[in-house]
């Protein structure tokens, strides 16, 4: 996931449509086989889906294979102009735009943000939602968005506060709790 | 029947029943903001205290929670991306791109100004309906309930921008997801994997956060910007063009409010269809359909539109039959019980004041809240300045609280996750995320209805005639997104 170019960015467009393309139609495939071992009136309409589904699929999978044969890897038309020829800039700049951040992102961002968020969920199961505001919160304000120890107690206090009065006294709702029952 | 109509405004207008219809708007103000707490819980919170209330008071209470609920919830679709409602998803399209382009103000009063027609519309329609809507209800059955349903799903052909392929496959995965859980005529528990957290299925709430949420909060972390990428200042007297943006696209508005008020009338399908069948068939008829997704005013006042008409939509079944159209009005119809009113045919003859104090509540809660949201534009614009990092707790707070709040469970927070890596996916390869969610919010209707055309009339069902009218509609609007298609190819090819 590095920050990746028009070039490559296509080429991981071009394998990921294959895969997104075939791994759904293994799911469906998979679906309408589950069918087959149910009873006729709760098969019926998911078999006629999940058979539907996988014949679109399979005929996108025909479409890319003749597009593939017949114009080749390098011809595919972008914006109306043939892949083998130079992008003018401002094609290019409307690709990249389109692709938006999560193309453009470098990898060490990429895992950064990925860490943060596996902590933010690990936090959840383990200690419940008002103690992983707490933590992560101080904590991301203060590493990520470089605030002071203050600002950071103060928009957590604020946030906990909110979120207490809102849900719990307000509406009456339960708040996820953690394996450790806070 | 004027004189009807207007001992119902006098009575809405009444002290007490005002005050109520203030604090249930400001509760829907507060709930509609909130990811995940849609009009039914809301209302469901609320139906308790409406014990002892006169039936016009109730109403008061209760139909301006959902009606300001529903306005609301575009608020939050605008500004961050995460639909406050899941009847809010539409908005998220094009009002959160112009909250991008520092137009937030724009876009909200936009939005306000449009629901509130929406909802004047949606009034008319039902005052108009009252005196035919018997004969209209009574000729449709399964069959034609599941035609209908289907002709939503095909608008994915035209809101799947130049991918209808991708369009169709991803609505036939959003009704297999639709499918999971216990399967309804047989109690046969389908794709559950042996999870008893899957029995009851898959909840179209965390699905909606996850789908729509979960790409602009890990937009946000990633790019560690704020949401507005240019300054909103001058752009906060926007809320005016706004306004005048609806009047400009009047057409826009009155066909989007005529499709909200006219699918919410089907029960079991309502405003999430709505908006996307109100967006598509304005996307159709655009003259920049290119623009669309992209911070189109036209697509907000589409999807806006209808988010008010269909409530005015969903109150004929009810009023006339029963029958509700949508979650909100079955609770509703709890609260007719509770003060002691049969709907039914008494509705539109012993009650009729009654009838139209429920159409003036829709009217004058939209009015309400616009009034009391007006102020609160300007500060909630410059949150799209604030930046992402600053913003990345409290929006992973919304959606956590959002999707568990629902059912209250933890399953639906992973189900949310799962969501939002399908949405960045999605997004990230250009695999259209609406149709998906149309196919979910659709298929146990599909279902259910395919059932009972098949046990009622076999396969003869698709034979006759109105379901005939509707393949046709069908065929027709397949055709002219597939001409649309080619055309725009050759034009592109050309250049």
């Amino acid at each position: 996931m590095e920050a990746e170019t028009p070039a490559p960015r296509r080429r991981i467009d071009e394998i990921a449509e294959w895969a997104i393309t075939l791994a759904a139609l293994a799911v469906m495939v998979a679906a309408w086989q589950a069918t087959t071992s149910w009873p006729r009136n709760a098969a019926l309409f998911p078999g006629l889906v999940s058979g539907f589904a996988a014949a679109l699929l399979t005929l996108k999978l025909v479409s890319m294979v003749v597009r593939k044969l017949l114009v080749g890897p390098l011809r595919t038309t972008v914006f109306g102009r043939r892949r083998g020829k130079a992008l003018p800039s401002d094609a290019a700049l409307t690709e990249a735009a389109e692709a938006g951040v999560f193309a453009t992102t470098p990898l060490w961002t990429w895992v950064e943000t990925l860490i943060w968020l596996t902590v933010f969920f690990a936090l959840l199961v383990v200690v419940g939602i008002l103690p992983t505001l707490a933590i992560f919160g101080v904590a991301y304000l203060m590493i990520v968005a470089k605030r002071s120890i203050w600002f950071a107690l103060i928009y957590v206090t604020v946030l906990i506060g909110a979120v207490h009065l809102l849900f719990v006294r307000l509406l009456s709702l339960r708040l996820p709790q953690g394996m450790l029952g806070f | 029947m004027l004189e009807a109509a207007l001992s119902g405004l006098l009575q809405v207008v009444s002290p007490s029943a005002f005050g109520l219809m203030l604090i249930g708007s400001l509760i829907g103000l507060v709930v509609g903001i909130l990811p995940g707490l849609g009009g039914p819980v809301a209302l469901a919170l609320m139906l308790p205290f409406t014990f002892g209330m006169t039936p016009i008071e109730t109403f008061c209470f209760l139909l301006s929670t959902l009606v300001v609920t529903t306005t609301a919830g575009g608020i939050t679709s605008i500004l961050f991306g995460i639909p406050g409602e899941a009847t809010a998803a539409a908005i998220v399209l094009d009002g959160h791109p112009m909250a991008k382009r520092g137009e937030a103000g724009r876009a909200i009063g936009a939005m306000l100004m449009a629901s509130l027609l929406g909802a004047l519309i949606g009034a008319l329609l039902l005052v108009a309906a009252i005196p035919v809507i018997r004969p209209v209800v009574l000729a449709f059955g399964p069959p034609e309930f599941l035609m209908l349903a289907l002709v939503g799903l095909t608008f994915i052909a035209i809101l799947s921008d130049g991918a209808m392929l991708k369009g169709l496959i991803m609505a036939c995965a959003g009704i297999m997801i639709a499918l999971v859980g216990l399967d309804p005529q047989t109690a046969i528990p389908r794709y559950t994997f042996g999870k008893l957290e899957m029995w009851d299925g898959i909840g179209i709430v965390p699905l909606v956060i996850g789908l729509f949420g979960g790409p602009q909060i890990l937009e946000l972390m990633l790019s560690k910007n704020s949401v507005a990428t240019s300054n909103p200042s001058k752009k906060v007297q926007g809320i005016w063009q706004g306004f005048v943006d609806a009047f400009v696209h009047w057409k826009v508005v009155l066909q989007s409010g005529l499709i909200g008020a006219g699918v919410g009338v089907v029960p079991g399908v309502g405003g999430s269809v709505a908006q996307f069948i109100a967006y598509g068939h304005a996307k159709q008829n655009s003259r920049k359909p290119e623009e669309f997704g992209k911070g189109s005013i036209e697509g907000l006042l589409a999807s806006s539109g209808n988010n008010n008409a269909k409530d005015g939509g969903a109150l004929i079944p009810m009023i006339s039959f029963g029958l509700p159209g949508s979650v909100s009005t079955a609770v509703i119809l709890t609260a007719f019980l509770i003060v002691g009113i049969d709907p039914g045919p008494a509705m539109l003859t012993e009650h009729l004041d009654v009838t139209f104090s429920m159409i003036w509540v829709t009217i004058i809660a939209t009015i309400i809240v616009m009034i009391i949201t007006i102020p609160l534009i300007a500060p909630l614009s410059r949150v799209t300045l604030v930046n992402g990092p600053l913003l990345a707790p409290f929006l992973l707070t919304l959606v956590v609280l959002g999707a568990y709040a629902s059912r209250n469970s933890l399953f639906d927070v992973w189900v949310m996750l799962a969501a939002a890596a399908v949405g960045v996916i999605c997004q990230r390869f250009r695999w259209p995320v609406v149709p998906l969610l149309l196919g979910v919010v659709l298929g146990a209707a599909c279902e259910r209805y395919f059932f009972l055309s098949q046990a009622l009339f076999g396969w003869g069902w698709m034979t006759r005639p109105i379901v005939m009218g509707f393949w046709a509609l069908m065929l027709f609007i397949l055709l002219r997104a597939l001409l649309r298609a080619w055309r725009s190819f050759r034009l592109r090819e050309r250049i």
